[in-house]
């Protein structure tokens, strides 16, 4: 249904999609998506967005998507996690395995925990429900262009909920040894938990917000070490890497 | 190999050592002298003075002599004269007596020289009847012709009064005999008594131990009164009791009761109950004992003779019916106890007539029958003790099978009532998955389809696409409420909002609209957090006004507050400072579908839901008290 935000009063979306003007886009977009109206919709978005439309590609198969992703160097990439041959989470992985740096948002239909954690864990850098409105899909875009964190209260209380089991039985997303969380990121998580902005945040414990944003960076690095080293061992397990 | 033949070489030598010492030895030995009896003469003592040697009155006897046949019912002292010839070729040579036994009591003179006498010649008489005996004859007591040995014995009528064997020779020939006779009459008894004691013991304490086990009991009783008949035989003087008469009581009774534990023990060993024959039997026995005691000693020889040849056809008809028992049974262990009882009928019919062939009692086999008895038995319930113990074992190993068994069967069933509640429990979800569908998504449906049909007009797509997405809304929150651990338990109401004040907080910041969100730490202690459907409800309230907030207020500032004004009572409200709104156009324009949605929903679950709009701006307040309603039913009538 691709209705661009019928209902959200235009002044301060134009406002939204015009601020990256001063930075080039990262493209081309590559859409791995196999409903044609949700492509669509994807397709208006990303063009409200800034995006042209020849830098947009499309994927209904994770086996289309390797073969674009072999064809050309893609700078943002759009992954549903349900595909007719596979899982999202498997062509994530891939990609980071290979040391792809491209930016990856999950667009799916799923919110169980496991499914966002798996995506995540896989090295997504954003995930975001399909049901939500046309403007917090291109927040969630935007967002994951200007790397910011994909940690939200859900997954923040997740490794708060760990780190106080005592971190016992190699959880899957507490970190090893070299990726201990100091105490000032975990008073960032628990006000991550709590709901609070990253202003907020920068407020409450007088940093900058620039500061908050590189703890948050730094968070999200840690607790993806022990998962990525599981991603790198299924790539080599399945031949992609040597 | 080396070694050994060292040894060997070693105690050739020695032996080639020490033979010219052996024979030298042998050499230095007297050639034996042979002396010859001449007779034998015994004669009545005169009963006021029975240290005189009589004058007259002897007759000539044979030895061993019982003097009852000759002189019945003489109680008292009878002298002995034994006339010899020395023979020697060397006068110096020494010559030995040896005599088999004095019944009871007994001294002897050589020539006129005291040799030996019992400690007492008078009752209670000295019990020398079975001590076999040697003594070296003095050479100066000795004439070189003819030598007489004068023998006096103390004896009573009632116990086969006599002397027994008697010898002259070489006194190693001489010691040699004596100590082997001694062997055979006195220490073969002693050891059975001893061997018979312990493991009658032995029994008595299993016994004790095992009380259903009567065989075991009996046993040992009847080893106790065998020793108890054994000590009366072994006795060197009549101490305990007064006199000699009374220790032949002793042994009698002692006998009888042997003969009674005999029968009862193979018959509990055999398995066969009597109960009638074993009254019958105790009663005789009983009947008996004081027979035995009380019977005068003039007749006691009699009545108690017949008593104990009774009791030994009581012995003999039970050896030889456990022949036959054994026979039947066919089993093994009656089989052995049943040869072990032909062996005691072989000795007991070689004892019985051993007497009327009026032999010496302690030439009798019975001493023996202890120690073969107690072998046999001790290998038969030392068996039948080892398959009570397998028995046990194996028991063990049953009970432990079928523990096992009962516990798989357990396991089993609480498998199939876990698989019943589970499935109970499956259907139970279900059924509120359907309640809550019905009660949000399905109101709503209903509500909208109504809204469509009654339109007069095709309504704007902005409409329908509104009433598209409170239905999608309803439908998240029914998944979230199901399938999320999360959204059932808020751990505490800043943490409860913080989803939706995260998602919320990135729009108004996008839209450039200041945002302030405040919730208590805690839920109130008392009761504790809000229901599942109260959280839900309390949620989709909050959603909604925020996105209304968004569409329609360009409201610069935003306050969103939950507080827990009292126990059990959560209030969300959302205020704004927007443009506000005409109620009654909203309602024209069909745009408060999900607000009015809200309300119904709030409504349904016993709360409060207030919209209050002008130009300052808009405030939501939703209340909800689950102190009162801590279990909102489905049963709850949804509103159309």
């Amino acid at each position: 249904m691709p209705q661009p935000h019928p209902n959200t009063p235009g002044a301060p979306t134009s406002d939204a999609t015009h601020n990256t003007d001063a930075s080039p886009l990262p493209g081309p977009v590559l859409m791995v998506e196999d409903e044609p109206l949700l492509q669509q919709r994807l397709r208006g978005i990303l063009l409200q967005l800034g995006y042209d439309e020849d830098q947009l590609r499309f994927a209904e198969t994770l086996a289309g998507a390797r073969a674009r992703l072999a064809a050309e160097s893609i700078g943002l990439l759009l992954v549903d996690m349900k595909l007719p041959d596979g899982e999202g989470h498997e062509l994530i992985a891939e990609v980071r395995a290979a040391g792809g740096k491209q930016h990856i948002l999950v667009v799916s239909a799923w919110r169980a925990a496991e499914t966002l954690l798996t995506a995540l864990g896989a090295g997504a850098n954003g995930y975001v429900l399909k049901e939500r409105d046309d403007l917090e899909i291109l927040l969630s875009i935007r967002d994951t262009l200007r790397g910011g964190s994909p940690i939200d209260p859900f997954i923040a209380g997740h490794v708060l909920a760990q780190l106080s089991a005592g971190a016992t039985a190699a959880p899957p997303l507490q970190a090893e040894a070299d990726s201990t969380l100091s105490p000032r990121e975990v008073g960032i998580l628990e006000r991550v938990a709590d709901g609070l902005s990253n202003r907020e945040i920068a407020d409450h414990l007088s940093l900058s917000l620039f500061t908050i944003e590189t703890h948050l960076r730094n968070i999200h690095r840690k607790l993806m070490v022990s998962s990525r080293a599981k991603a790198v061992q299924a790539a080599r397990n399945r031949g992609l890497l040597k | 190999m080396s070694g050994f033949r060292a040894v060997c070489r070693y105690a050739l030598a020695l032996m080639c050592l020490l033979l010219p010492f052996a024979a030298a030895a042998q050499e230095s030995t007297h050639t034996p002298c042979s002396p010859d009896i001449l007779s034998i003469d015994a004669a009545l003592a005169d009963a006021s003075a029975p240290l005189y040697r009589p004058v007259d009155g002897w007759v000539p006897v044979a030895l061993p002599d019982d003097w009852t046949s000759r002189w019945p019912g003489h109680d008292g002292s009878v002298w002995y004269r034994v006339q010899w010839q020395r023979n020697c070729a060397d006068p110096a040579a020494p010559i030995a007596l040896g005599i088999d036994g004095f019944t009871m009591a007994g001294e002897v003179f050589i020539n006129d020289d005291l040799l030996w006498r019992d400690v007492s010649m008078v009752e209670p008489l000295s019990r020398s009847w079975n001590l076999a005996r040697w003594w070296l004859l003095p050479a100066s007591a000795l004439h070189a012709g003819e030598n007489t040995l004068w023998i006096r014995v103390a004896g009573v009528a009632a116990q086969t009064p006599g002397l027994g064997g008697l010898r002259l020779g070489d006194p190693a020939r001489i010691s040699e005999l004596q100590s082997r006779l001694h062997w055979r009459q006195y220490m073969v008894y002693l050891v059975t008594a001893a061997f018979t004691a312990a493991v009658g013991c032995l029994f008595l304490a299993a016994w004790c131990a095992l009380r259903q086990e009567a065989a075991f009991g009996w046993y040992a009783l009847m080893s106790l009164s065998w020793v108890a008949y054994l000590s009366t035989l072994l006795m060197t003087s009549p101490w305990p009791f007064p006199d000699t008469v009374s220790v032949a009581r002793a042994n009698l009774v002692a006998f009888t009761l042997y003969v009674l534990c005999f029968c009862r023990f193979t018959w509990a060993f055999g398995g066969q109950s009597w109960p009638r024959a074993s009254r019958v039997l105790s009663a005789v026995t009983a009947l008996s004992i004081p027979v035995f005691i009380l019977t005068p000693e003039s007749h006691f020889k009699a009545i108690a003779g017949g008593l104990f040849f009774g009791a030994v056809l009581v012995y003999f008809a039970n050896c030889i019916q456990f022949q036959w028992h054994a026979w039947r049974t066919r089993d093994p262990q009656h089989i052995l106890l049943a040869l072990c009882w032909l062996s005691f009928l072989v000795v007991g019919t070689h004892d019985i007539s051993l007497a009327f062939r009026d032999g010496r009692a302690y030439d009798t086999w019975a001493g023996l029958t202890g120690l073969v008895s107690a072998i046999i038995m001790g290998l038969l319930l030392g068996n039948r003790l080892a398959g009570n113990m397998r028995r046990i074992t194996r028991f063990n190993a049953e009970l432990e099978e079928s523990v096992a068994d009962a516990r798989a069967e357990l396991r089993k069933v609480i498998a199939h009532q876990h698989a019943q509640e589970l499935q109970t429990a499956r259907q139970q979800t279900r059924v509120q998955i359907a309640h809550d569908l019905h009660d949000g998504l399905g109101s709503n449906l209903v509500r909208s389809m109504a809204l469509i049909e009654q339109a007069h007009q095709p309504l704007p797509n902005a409409h329908v696409l509104s009433l598209l997405k409170v239905m999608r809304d309803d439908l998240r929150q029914t998944i979230d409420l199901n399938a999320s651990s999360e959204a059932a338990a808020p751990t505490d109401p800043t943490r409860w909002i913080a989803p939706l004040r995260h998602r919320f907080q990135r729009i108004f910041n996008e839209m450039g609209v200041e945002s302030e969100w405040n919730a208590p730490r805690h839920w109130c202690e008392v009761h504790g957090a809000p229901g599942t459907l109260q959280c839900l409800g309390l949620m989709r309230v909050l959603e909604e006004a925020l996105s209304n907030v968004i569409k329609h207020s360009r409201a610069r500032h935003v306050w969103v507050t939950c507080t827990l004004p009292e126990a059990g009572t959560c209030t969300l409200s959302v205020r704004d400072d927007g443009v506000g709104f005409d109620t009654q156009a909203v309602k024209q324009a069909g745009l408060s579908v999900g607000m009015r949605s809200m309300r119904n929903r709030i409504q349904n679950l016993g709360g409060e839901f207030t919209v209050a709009s002008g130009a300052e701006g808009t405030t939501v307040v939703a209340t909800l008290n689950w102190s009162a309603h801590s279990h909102p039913s489905y049963e709850h009538a949804p509103n159309p």
